[in-house]
């Protein structure tokens, strides 16, 4: 293993050299950050939401309720694989599979291995294995987060039930609404920088303030429209247990059901990080901390803010959700993105911002 | 050959069988999933052409958003097509097949010179803005008018119905 030709410098000199296998090593990266950030996320979600709750959440399984995750895990796959008579088998056993991987794909565009590899700078080198700093990458990161509507309508149609229809209709109708906020608020940091891709967005944040300040407006609103993408509490009008069940995936069972759960907890971990590359600088961090612990903690402390709402907010009605969509976020996020080149022009007079 | 254009021929495949899909396919629904299939193939061949730009726009737009208002359409109506037998020298029949004409002259054309001064450019995103709002600016005038039009009878026709929804 010590022979010159198994060197980790040669291993890693000749799948730099390949861009297939360049492409191969970070899904593998992404796919370790977001095994271990899923994990995370869900035992976040079940211990800090039920403190809130004056509850204690799980404790019976490992130390703190910590292996009750996997105890999950094994009890989904274990169940047995069932389809619905009415279902449309197909589309019904795509859906899910369809799921989990547009929402992996939207790690791409997310720099977690220039992360990885700055960790190393000595044998990857960033340049040599770096995939995430291509031009549009944030647009790479929305395409596929705008095929989420999709899916869901078709899961929901597959599922041969009519409270599945109507849930998918809802999700749907709600995602594409929330989309256009979305899109407009992140605009104005794409305005500020004058880029689309993540990786400049976050090293223009390293020389000036963190656009968590420079664009606070922006940060609210593609916050909430974000939560509303997530479909997280107060905008879950879909799990609505007295009339439509758990909405579009409530024909789903066993294993296909853990492939949805975990294609939305993926999905939060994904507009996690973005809201981290978007607003929060990134990698960027004090020194001795390296960047890939930076990164990632402040994904976890978004995902925990996620949570914290959910505990502390009640359901909106459909109508309130429509209101405060059209009404409110579309509106004031194209205000805002009309007054960023004057947000701009101050920050660089006043050397906040360098570009 | 590359593998890049293996890879291409593949997605050329997929996009020309999931388009005759839709018109073949009995149920509706499964043809508006064929045509999502081809309009994401669309997508990965603009990717294949170093143009991931316009490959993104495809997936956001056509993929995502009108995808999902044709489904509520559908989904809401029938779950069949229509499957009424139509007599082949039809008045139809005759507008698919000049529609089918102009469409491979206009690829055809394509193929001879650049009909998009757009896919012409190689490299960054940012060269597009430029031409955009310079060199074409009556024609981005004149959509912006357009759009401004729509939007506007969009809200007569909404309003209107109301008003007679309620002196009903």
């Amino acid at each position: 293993m010590t022979g010159d030709f198994l060197s980790l410098a040669s291993v890693v000199g000749f799948v730099s050299g390949n861009l297939i296998l360049r492409l191969i090593a970070v899904a593998i990266v992404a796919f370790i950050v977001v095994s271990i950030g899923s994990l995370i996320e869900i035992y976040i979600e079940r211990k800090f939401w039920a403190r809130i709750m004056s509850r204690y959440g799980p404790t019976e399984v490992g130390r703190y309720g910590s292996l009750q995750l996997f105890a999950d895990a094994i009890k989904f796959i274990s169940k047995e694989v069932f389809t619905p008579e009415l279902a449309d088998r197909t589309i019904y056993d795509i859906v899910p599979v369809l799921a989990v991987a547009t929402s992996f794909v939207v790690l791409v565009a997310i720099p977690f291995d220039y992360a990885v590899s700055s960790l190393f700078p000595n044998s990857f080198h960033p340049s040599s294995f770096v995939i995430s700093n291509f031009d549009p990458s944030l647009l790479v990161a929305f395409g596929f987060f705008a095929m989420e509507p999709v899916l869901v309508l078709f899961g929901g149609w597959a599922g041969g039930s009519k409270y599945t229809l109507i849930g998918g209709f809802r999700s749907a109708a709600q995602l594409i609404s929330y989309e256009i906020p979305l899109v407009l608020s992140f605009l104005s940091v794409v305005a500020l920088t004058r880029s689309l891709n993540l990786f400049q967005i976050i090293e223009v944040q390293s020389a000036s303030w963190p656009f968590l300040i420079l664009e606070l407006p922006a940060f609210v609103l593609f916050l909430i429209a974000m939560l509303a993408e997530l479909e997280r509490t107060p905008f879950d009008l879909t799990e609505a247990d007295s009339e439509l069940v758990a909405g579009w995936n409530t024909e789903y069972g066993g294993s296909k059901f853990l492939l949805v759960y975990l294609s939305e907890y993926i999905r939060a971990f994904a507009g996690s990080a973005i809201i981290t590359c978007l607003f929060l600088g990134g990698w960027v961090g004090p020194a001795p901390i390296p960047g890939l612990v930076w990164i990632f903690v402040k994904t976890i402390v978004v995902f925990t803010v996620l949570v914290w709402i959910r505990a502390a907010y009640p359901r909106v009605r459909i109508d309130q959700m429509l209101n405060l969509g059209w009404k409110v976020l579309v509106p004031s996020s194209v205000v805002w993105l009309v007054l960023t080149p004057y947000v701009a022009n101050f920050a660089v007079v006043h050397h906040l911002l360098t570009l | 050959m590359a593998y890049s254009e293996i890879l291409f021929m593949f997605v050329a495949g997929v996009t020309v069988i999931s388009a005759l899909g839709v018109v073949v396919s009995k149920e509706i629904v499964r043809s508006a999933a064929y045509l999502i299939l081809a309009l994401v193939g669309v997508a990965a061949a603009f990717s294949l052409m170093d143009s991931l730009f316009m490959a993104m726009i495809q997936l956001l737009i056509y993929a995502g958003a009108v995808m999902v208002l044709f489904l509520f359409g559908v989904m809401l109506t029938r779950k069949e097509a229509p499957v009424k037998r139509r007599r082949l020298l039809s008045r139809t029949n005759l507008s698919y097949l000049i529609l089918s004409i102009v469409l491979f002259f206009l690829v055809a054309r394509s193929g001879l010179m650049d009909t998009s001064v757009l896919g012409g450019i190689p490299g960054p995103v940012s060269a597009i803005a430029p031409s955009l709002y310079t060199e074409f600016k009556g024609v981005l005038y004149a959509l912006a008018g357009l759009l401004v039009t729509v939007g506007l009878g969009a809200i007569y026709i909404v309003k209107k119905e109301a008003n007679g929804g309620k002196n009903a």
